[in-house]
């Protein structure tokens, strides 16, 4: 259930654009930003306040790699695993949250804290190998580095 | 068209001319050169997905100075580049001086290229896949495809056979993404069935959540669409393998539109109904009722002839039929609207040179209600198209397909007037409606005459008063009307009393639509069944002197009132839910004939049943109500010992002397031209897409 704080912000969207089947995706991640992820109810529920069909909506949101159809943890840990970043050691550095961590790709840590992913290329190529949580990058990481970014953030 | 709206290309050596914005591929198909396709289809919207339609294109080199087409200096022939990559044929549009080659080793190893991608999902296991033998993409892997594959990888592992409704299986490891169901659904039939889910190699098509595949109308057509195994029929899956079915050209029973159709008869089973191609009638498609509603022509058939519940040979059961009716007066026939012409000729024949005091009843209210004066082409091109009461979503669903895919380009509105707890579906898709107080359709039209002749304030406060719709509403409508090119308007069936007062509004609103308009504005009331403009034809109408009060249906009146002796039954089952009393009445009667195909309450009190075959099994031919005549061909023979309607009424004409020589449907059409003039066309070849014979 979508709160009605959020309710209202989803329909103040509707303004905003000339069909208003463009605010499902801001719509989403408003949902998303609230919940930590987006439930098929909240889908089906913002189809409703947008004005399309909740069938088409989920087409939408499964397209989009950065809505999490499923419950994550706190923290979503996405490594590039491009080109660059493999040379510069991507795989290393997965290899060693894996350890760390104790999860798998696709996986949440039993306290909720961290769930771990690959993404494509995030853009930093100069400063390979790279990785983003939530929403912060970070840059030419070494498993030491890791460590001390897991530390800070609570893990 | 002017020359400068025109582009002349060359498409594998061929010159060829054709309108601006063309794109290759239809111009290929013009010229008979066939570049294969999986998501390109000629009634939907292009989009390029599957890459498959490969061609290189050469474009002369135009002098940015001049603007003059750049020759060459030794030969003083027009230089060609060729554009920088394979294009694909579907997008690409038509230019001045374009050069398209469809055939080179580049193409050919391109299409490879991209049939060997598809594949590199698509499960390689066709002999146990329905589609199998119709397939475009085994089709076209054996006609171009590499003969090879490269990928090594495991192939994505997806749902198979999940069930989408009571109609629809669906196999998402063999969808190739082509993107033509979805496109049908939201380009025609405004239906969302499915959605495209995920990315890349992992797109999957899914139900959509909200409306359930039971409340669609046409989703049976993505099934013929769906270029590969992914969208399959529950009904004819492991029925039969196509090139096992007797494809025959048919036309559907089920409605006053008379759609072309594809008949799949095998080994004296109906296996399928497919939609047949004519762009007059149905276009490409056909409803999920005349797809699915065949069951009948299998199930709870009369098989034999019976009289007094015993089977008996045709000649007892003839015999039996002519001598019960032979010197009996007051005989009525109740026809079937979807009874073929030529056994309604026939019967015709029968009951008024052979019987004494007869007269014959089509179960519709056609009599009443005047043939409608338009085509569905006038129809889609007319805006805007007012229903009033006129549920074409339910009772004509293929015209309210053709007229929602105008009304979706923005070429048409469909503005639909009812009752406010009618049609709730069609209201919701119509571009605009209002709701009219029960019983006020008449009210309304006459009141329409009146604005569209005044639309002054105290009118429109009368007429908004009588009809219950909003005056600010009205005045809309008449503005929009009066200021359409070409307007329409479809009026449903109705209450018996209001027909004629109905009509006379309509005429008055035409007139006075007509005034200075060029184009014929189309306004009529549209009902009746698949045959029942064409049974009026051959002469099915109740005789001058039992036409009665104006009732529809007076049989049913002189029955209970004792005035009727016998009563012929063709088709149908008028007595399905008929009254103790009427049941009793019939019971009275000295014989009920009853001719049809199934088991029902009708033939169930009849003391003569003859057995007839089903619209599957018997030539014949239909008007629909545009009066276009069309005919079928039967894909299977009779079953059992059933007989084609003509051949049943004809060995009842024969028995009376009014019928020589043999019974088949083209002896019988040559008698009919014979009769009068109006039936001449019966004489001549029926085209394909049917001949236009009465307006």
């Amino acid at each position: 259930m979508l709160s009605d704080e959020l309710r209202g912000e989803i329909r103040a969207l509707l303004d905003q654009y000339e069909e208003p089947r463009s605010a499902l995706m801001p719509a989403f991640w408003l949902a998303q930003q609230s919940d930590g992820h987006l439930a098929a109810e909240a889908i089906s529920e913002i189809a409703e306040i947008v004005g399309v069909d909740p069938g088409y909506a989920s087409g939408v949101a499964s397209f989009y790699t950065m809505y999490h159809l499923r419950p994550v943890g706190r923290h979503v840990i996405q490594v590039c695993k491009t080109l660059s970043c493999r040379m510069a050691g991507a795989e290393d550095i997965l290899e060693h949250l894996k350890a760390k961590l104790g999860i798998n790709l696709g996986e949440t840590t039993p306290d909720g804290a961290f769930s771990l992913c690959t993404s494509e290329c995030l853009a930093s190529c100069g400063t390979a190998p790279v990785m983003l949580v939530d929403d912060d990058l970070y840059e030419n990481l070494t498993p030491e580095r890791v460590d001390e970014i897991l530390a800070q953030l609570g893990g | 068209m002017s020359a400068n709206s025109m582009v002349k290309l060359t498409i594998d050596g061929q010159e060829l001319t054709v309108p601006k914005g063309t794109r290759v591929m239809p111009a290929a198909d013009s010229i008979g050169i066939h570049i294969p396709r999986f998501c390109y289809h000629g009634s939907l919207s292009v989009l390029g997905a599957c890459r498959v339609c490969l061609v290189q294109a050469f474009n002369p080199v135009i002098d940015r100075a001049t603007g003059e087409p750049v020759k060459d200096d030794e030969t003083g022939e027009p230089v060609y580049r060729e554009m920088p990559t394979l294009q694909t044929s579907c997008t690409l549009e038509c230019t001045e001086g374009m050069k398209i080659v469809t055939d080179s080793e580049k193409v050919l190893q391109g299409r490879a290229n991209i049939i060997e991608f598809i594949l590199a999902n698509h499960p390689l296991n066709c002999p146990i896949c329905d589609k199998g033998g119709e397939c475009e993409l085994q089709e076209m892997t054996m006609l171009c495809g590499p003969g090879r594959q490269l990928f090594t990888e495991s192939r994505l592992n997806q749902d198979k056979a999940r069930r989408i409704g009571a109609s629809i299986v669906l196999d998402q490891e063999r969808c190739i993404v082509c993107y033509r169901c979805t496109r049908f659904l939201s380009e025609w039939a405004s239906e969302q069935v499915f959605e495209f889910h995920e990315r890349g190699g992992h797109s999957v098509i899914e139900p959509a959540l909200k409306e359930p595949i039971g409340k669609a109308r046409f989703a049976g057509n993505t099934i013929d669409l769906c270029p590969v195994g992914a969208l399959t029929s529950e009904y004819f899956r492991f029925s039969a393998r196509p090139w096992e079915l007797a494809d025959t050209p048919g036309v559907c029973p089920h409605c006053a539109v008379g759609c072309s159709l594809t008949l799949g008869g095998r080994l004296g089973t109906l296996c399928r109904v497919q939609p047949r191609t004519n762009y007059y009638v149905n276009d490409n498609w056909i409803c999920d009722r005349g797809r699915y509603d065949y069951a009948w022509v299998q199930d709870d058939r009369l098989v034999a002839p019976e009289v007094d519940g015993v089977r008996v040979p045709w000649e007892t059961a003839v015999e039996r039929t002519v001598s019960a009716l032979a010197d009996i007066e007051s005989i009525a026939a109740v026809v079937d609207p979807a009874t073929p012409c030529e056994t309604g000729f026939l019967l015709q024949r029968f009951m008024s040179d052979g019987l004494k005091a007869s007269s014959i009843y089509v179960e519709d209210d056609f009599d009443l209600a005047g043939p409608f004066p338009g085509t569905i082409m006038d129809l889609m091109y007319s805006d805007p198209v007012i229903l009033v009461s006129a549920n074409i979503l339910e009772d004509q669903p293929i015209l309210w397909l053709r007229l929602n895919r105008r009304a979706l380009e923005g070429k048409l509105s469909m503005v639909a007037i009812g009752a406010p707890d009618w049609a709730p579906d069609l209201k919701r898709l119509a571009t605009d409606h209002a709701d009219l107080q029960p019983g006020q359709a008449v009210a309304f039209l006459n009141g329409m005459a009146d604005l569209v002749a005044s639309a002054d304030a105290s009118t429109l406060t009368r007429v908004s008063t009588e009809t219950g719709i909003p005056a600010e509403w009205l005045r809309g409508l008449v503005e929009r009307i009066s200021a359409a090119k070409r307007p329409a308007l479809i009026v449903g069936a109705l209450p018996t009393g209001e027909y004629a007062p109905a009509r006379s509004a309509l005429d008055r609103l035409t007139r006075s639509l007509q005034a200075d308009r060029k184009m014929p504005v189309k306004a009529g009331i549209l009902v009746g069944g698949a045959n029942s403009r064409g049974l009026r034809l051959v002469g099915c109408s109740p005789r001058a002197d039992a036409r009665g009060s104006g009732e529809t249906r007076p049989w049913r009146q002189a029955l209970l009132a004792g005035d009727l002796n016998a009563l012929i039954v063709v088709g149908g089952d008028p007595l399905c839910d008929a009254s103790p009393e009427l049941v009793e009445a019939v019971r009275g009667l000295s014989s009920l004939v009853y001719l049809g195909t199934n088991r029902n309450a009708t033939s169930e009190l009849a003391t003569v049943k003859l057995a007839s075959a089903s619209f599957a099994e018997e030539p014949f031919t239909f008007v629909n109500f545009e009066g276009r005549l069309q005919q079928s061909i039967p894909t299977n023979e009779p079953i059992e010992c059933t007989m084609p309607g003509l051949r049943v009424v004809g060995r009842l004409c024969a028995a009376l002397g009014l019928w020589h020589g043999e019974l088949t449907a083209d002896a019988v059409r040559r008698s009919m031209a014979e009769t009068a003039e109006t039936l001449r066309p019966w004489a001549a070849p029926i085209g394909e897409q049917g001949e236009m014979i009465a307006s």
